[in-house]
C-alpha cells in the first residue's frame, strides 16, 4: 500500500535578482518514482537542495510523514531518510567499497576496535540485495563512474534511507549502466524507497516514471499522473514551452573532400585507429562510456602522450604532441568537463573567452577595449546570457559555460572542431542553439567531430558515425544507415 | 550595464580596501601610543626594513598567483649573500660578481621549477627540500663564519632623493610586477594557471614552459634582493635571512593570494607586506619585547587571512 511519505506545499525561494521556485507543490509516495523534468534554471537543483537541508524556503511547508517542518538542515534531512546521489559522487576514493558504504556510521565495538567483520557481511549483503557486482575491498576510486553510483546507492540504503534522490543520474552513461541502474531503482521500489528522479533525458523518464512534474522557471507547470497515453512532444512542449521535435532537425550541409586522415592512433588506451574527417562533415563518434572515445580526441589534440601513429591535415604528415601546436595548426577542443578542463570557473567570462585568442597569436599586451568589445560581440552573436562580460563564469548556467567555451575555440579560426559530449548537462533549448553553432561551422567549411552519449544528438547530428569499443573502432554508419538501432547493433554485436 | 559595471568594480577592490582600511585603523592605534610613528623619518624606515622581503614578495606574488610556492627564497637568499660577498671579496669586479649571482640563482630557481613542471611532485614538497640544500650551501661558501665585504657597500647605502637605492629597487620591481600581472599575456597566464591548469592546457598555455619562469623569475629577484642585503649590512652572514619566507608567503596570503592560486594581485601583496611592516614597527616603537612580537605578530596573520577568505567568500 503506497503513502504519501513527503509533501512540498507553496515552497519558495528567492535568491538576488531570480525567482527560483515559486509557490511549488510536490509530493512523494512510498515505492514511486517520481520525476522532475524541465530546463535549466527550472528550480529542480533548488528543491533539490532544499530537500537536502542545504537552502532554507523563503515560504511555504514540508511535511514529512505528516510532521511540518518549515526546512531542513543537512543533519535533519539525513536523519529523515532523506540522500541526494550526484553525479559528482561524494565518497572518499582512496578507502574500499565497504568502508565507503559504512563512512560516518559507528560501527565498532565497545573497545573502540572497528567491526570489520561486520562491516563487510553487511556491505556485501547490501550489494547483493541490489544485485550489483563489486567487490567490496576494491578501492571506490578504481569504480567506474556507475560503480561509484551503485556504492553511494548502497551507502544511502545502509543509512535506512527512505527517499533518494537522484539527480541527472545517467548524465554520461551508456544504455547499459543506464539499465542497471534502473534495475537497482526498481529493487528500491520494493522496498518502499520513495524516488525523486530528475533527469534531461526524456526517453529514460518515460521508461521509469510512475509519476512526471514538469518545472520551468520555478514553477511546476504540469503534473502527470501516469504516463499512459502520454506523448513525448507533450512533455517537450511543457518543458520549453514551445513545440520541439524530440529529434532536432538540422540543416545538411553538402560535404566536401577529406581534409583530415588519422592513422593508426595509438595511446594508452587507444589501439590504433583510423579514420578521415571531410570538409563540412560532422563526423559523430558512439560507444559505450569506457569506450576510450575521450582517450581518443585528447590524442588527436595533443593533449596526451601518442605512441604511434600520425595525422595528416592540409597536407601535412604529423605527430599531434601538444595542444598549443594543434591550435596553431587550425583545432579547436571543446572539452567534457567544463569545471575540470573547459573554463576558468574563478576567472571572468572575458578572460575565459579571450584565452585561446591570445595563446594563438603573437601578442605580449592585452587590449583590454578588444577584449571588453568582442566578448560583447560573442555574448550577442552565441546569446551567452551574462550580466557583463567581467562575470565569473561559475555563476552562469550550464548552457552558457557551454557556449562560453565555444566561443573562446570559435575566436581562433580553427577548422577542425573535436567535441566531447558538448551538450551535456544543458536545457532544451540551449542544446538546439549549439547544434545551431554547429551546422554553422559545417557551414563554413570546418569540420566535426563529435562524440555524445546522447543517442538522439548523435543520430541526428552526424553525417557519419563511427563507434568505439575498447579503444578500437567497432564499425563506421554512413549517412543512410544512421539510427538508433544500427548504432545499438554495432556496439552490442560481436 | 553601466551600474552593473561599477558594481563589479567596486566588488573587486573590496579586499584591497579593506585590507587598507585596515592598515589605516593601524597607523591611526599606533600614532596615537607613539606618536613619534607617523614621521618621515620612520616611515621611511618601515620601508627600508622592508625594501629586501619586499622585493622578493613581488616575485612570489607571481609563483603563488600561479598555483606555486617557494619555501627555499629565505635560505636561498642567505646563500646567495655568502655567495656573492666571496665573489667580491676575491676581487671580481663588482658588477660582475652581481651579475654571476643573478644568473646562478635564476638558474636554480629553473631547475626546482623544471621539477615542480615535470613531475607531479608538490611545490611545497620540493621547495621544503631545497631549504634546507641551501641552509647548507650557505653555511659551506662561507665556512661557518660571517663574511665582510671589503667594497660594495655603496649600493645600500646611497640614498636617491632620501631614501636608499634598495628601497627603489623594491618599488620598480613592484611595479613591474603588477603592470606585468595586469597588462600583459604573460600575466593574464599566470592567472590561467593558477586557476585551472588543465583547462589551461587544452587553450594552449604552454604550462610547463610557464611554471619554469615563472619560478626563474623568482631566482632573478632573490639575485637582486641578495645583492641589496648583502651590500646593506655590509657584511655576509650564512643565517642572515632564515625564516623570510615565513614573512613573503603571509604578506602574499594576506594580501589575497590563496595557496591553490589563480587569485590575488600585487596591490594586494604589496598593502600586505606594508601591513606586517607596520605591525612590527609599530610593536618596536612601543618597545614590545621580541618574544612577544612573534605572537603577535602569528596572531594577526592568522586573524588576516581568516578576514580576506571571508570576504572572499562572500563575493563568491
Amino acid at each position: 500500500m503506497r503513502e504519501k511519505i513527503l509533501q512540498l506545499k507553496n515552497i519558495s525561494k528567492a535568491f538576488p535578482g531570480v525567482q527560483a521556485l515559486e509557490e511549488v507543490n510536490f509530493d512523494l509516495e512510498t515505492g514511486e518514482v517520481h520525476c522532475i523534468v524541465g530546463g535549466n534554471g527550472a528550480g529542480k537543483s533548488t528543491l533539490i537542495k532544499i530537500l537536502a537541508g542545504v537552502y532554507s524556503p523563503d515560504g511555504g511547508e514540508i511535511l514529512l510523514d505528516g510532521v511540518r517542518y518549515e526546512r531542513f538542515t543537512p543533519h535533519i534531512s539525513r536523519d529523515l531518510g532523506i540522500q541526494t546521489i550526484y553525479q559528482e559522487t561524494l565518497l572518499a576514493p582512496t578507502l574500499s567499497v565497504a568502508e565507503n558504504i559504512f563512512l560516518g556510521d559507528s560501527l565498532i565495538n565497545r573497545n573502540g576496535v572497528v567491526k570489520w567483520k561486520e562491516i563487510r557481511a553487511r556491505a556485501k549483503e547490501i550489494l547483493d540485495l541490489l544485485e550489483v557486482d563489486i567487490d567490496i575491498d576494491a578501492k571506490v576510486r578504481d569504480l567506474g563512474i556507475a560503480g561509484k553510483q551503485a556504492v553511494q546507492i548502497a551507502k544511502a540504503l545502509a543509512n535506512e534511507s527512505r527517499i533518494m534522490i537522484f539527480d541527472e543520474p545517467t548524465a554520461s552513461f551508456g544504455r547499459k549502466e543506464v539499465d542497471n541502474l534502473f534495475k537497482i531503482i526498481r529493487t528500491l521500489k520494493q522496498r518502499g524507497v520513495g524516488i525523486i528522479y530528475i533527469s534531461h533525458r526524456i526517453e529514460e523518464v518515460f521508461e521509469i516514471a510512475d509519476r512526471i512534474s514538469v518545472f520551468k522557471d520555478g514553477k511546476s507547470v504540469a503534473h502527470h499522473d501516469s504516463k499512459e497515453g502520454l506523448a513525448f512532444n507533450t512533455l517537450i512542449h511543457e518543458m520549453v514551452g514551445r513545440s520541439t521535435n524530440q529529434f532536432y532537425d538540422r540543416e545538411r550541409v553538402p560535404v566536401g573532400g577529406v581534409v583530415l586522415e588519422v592513422e593508426n592512433l595509438r595511446g594508452s588506451d587507444v589501439n590504433g585507429i583510423s579514420f578521415s574527417l571531410k570538409r563540412g562533415e560532422v563526423l559523430g563518434i558512439g560507444g559505450m562510456v569506457g569506450s576510450k572515445r575521450t582517450e581518443l580526441l585528447r590524442l588527436i589534440f595533443g593533449a596526451d602522450r601518442l605512441l604511434s601513429g600520425t595525422v595528416t591535415y592540409k597536407g601535412k604528415t604529423f605527430q599531434p604532441k601538444s595542444p598549443l601546436q594543434m591550435m596553431k595548426k587550425g583545432f579547436c577542443m571543446v572539452t567534457e568537463d567544463r569545471a575540470i578542463t573547459g573554463l576558468l570557473m574563478k576567472r571572468s567570462l572575458k578572460e575565459n573567452i579571450m584565452i585561446c585568442k591570445y595563446s594563438k597569436f603573437p601578442q605580449m599586451f592585452l587590449n583590454m577595449k578588444e577584449e571588453e568589445r568582442i566578448t560583447r560581440a560573442e555574448m550577442e552573436r552565441l546569446s551567452i546570457k551574462a550580466k557583463s562580460p567581467d562575470q565569473l563564469v561559475l555563476n552562469l548556467s550550464g548552457g552558457n559555460q557551454q557556449k562560453a567555451i565555444l566561443a573562446k575555440w570559435l575566436l581562433t579560426n580553427g577548422d577542425i572542431f573535436i567535441m566531447d559530449e558538448p551538450t551535456r548537462g544543458i536545457d532544451i533549448a540551449a542544446k538546439e542553439d549549439l547544434y545551431q553553432l554547429i551546422v554553422e561551422i559545417a557551414k563554413n567549411g570546418g569540420s566535426v567531430i563529435l562524440v555524445s552519449s546522447d543517442m538522439p544528438e548523435l543520430v541526428c547530428m552526424s553525417d557519419r558515425i563511427l563507434i568505439m569499443k575498447d579503444g578500437s573502432l567497432a564499425g563506421e554508419l554512413l549517412q543512410e544507415n544512421i539510427s538508433e538501432e544500427n548504432i545499438i547493433r554495432v556496439i552490442v554485436g560481436g | 550595464m553601466k551600474t552593473e559595471n561599477k558594481r563589479l568594480i567596486k566588488l573587486k577592490f573590496s579586499q584591497t580596501t579593506l585590507l587598507f582600511a585596515l592598515i589605516m585603523m593601524l597607523v591611526v592605534a599606533i600614532t596615537c601610543v607613539s606618536p613619534s610613528f607617523l614621521t618621515w623619518r620612520n616611515i621611511r624606515n618601515v620601508f627600508m626594513q622592508n625594501a629586501i622581503t619586499g622585493i622578493i614578495v613581488a616575485s612570489m606574488t607571481i609563483v603563488m598567483i600561479a598555483g606555486g610556492i617557494d619555501l627555499a627564497v629565505g635560505n636561498q637568499l642567505s646563500f646567495l649573500g655568502c655567495l656573492l660577498a666571496v665573489l667580491i671579496n676575491k676581487g671580481i669586479p663588482e658588477g660582475w660578481s652581481v651579475l654571476i649571482v643573478l644568473a646562478i640563482s635564476t638558474l636554480l630557481c629553473a631547475i626546482s621549477g623544471l621539477i615542480i613542471a615535470n613531475t607531479t611532485a608538490q611545490p611545497f614538497i620540493i621547495t621544503l627540500g631545497f631549504m634546507s640544500v641551501y641552509k647548507a650551501l650557505a653555511l659551506i661558501t662561507a665556512g661557518g663564519s660571517d663574511i665582510p665585504i671589503r667594497s660594495f657597500q655603496w649600493l645600500g647605502q646611497t640614498q636617491l632623493l632620501g631614501v636608499i637605492i634598495p628601497v627603489w629597487i623594491f618599488l620598480f620591481l613592484f611595479l613591474i610586477v603588477a603592470l606585468v600581472l595586469q597588462f600583459t599575456k604573460f600575466g593574464r597566464s599566470v592567472y590561467s594557471l593558477g586557476s585551472n591548469e588543465q583547462a589551461a592546457y587544452i587553450s594552449g598555455i604552454p604550462v610547463k614552459r610557464l611554471k619554469v619562469i615563472v619560478y626563474a623569475i623568482n631566482g632573478l629577484f632573490i639575485g637582486l634582493a641578495a645583492a641589496a642585503m648583502l651590500s646593506r649590512l655590509g657584511s655576509a652572514v650564512p643565517t642572515m635571512a632564515d625564516g623570510y619566507e615565513m614573512t613573503v608567503i603571509a604578506a602574499c596570503a594576506i594580501g589575497g593570494i590563496t595557496l591553490t592560486g589563480g587569485e590575488g594581485s600585487a596591490l594586494g601583496s604589496f598593502l600586505g607586506l606594508l601591513f606586517l611592516g607596520i605591525v612590527r614597527n609599530g610593536l618596536n616603537m612601543m618597545s614590545v619585547p621580541t618574544f612577544y612580537q612573534y605572537l603577535v605578530n602569528g596572531t594577526i596573520i592568522v586573524i588576516a587571512v581568516l578576514l580576506s577568505n571571508y570576504n572572499s567568500r562572500k563575493k563568491a
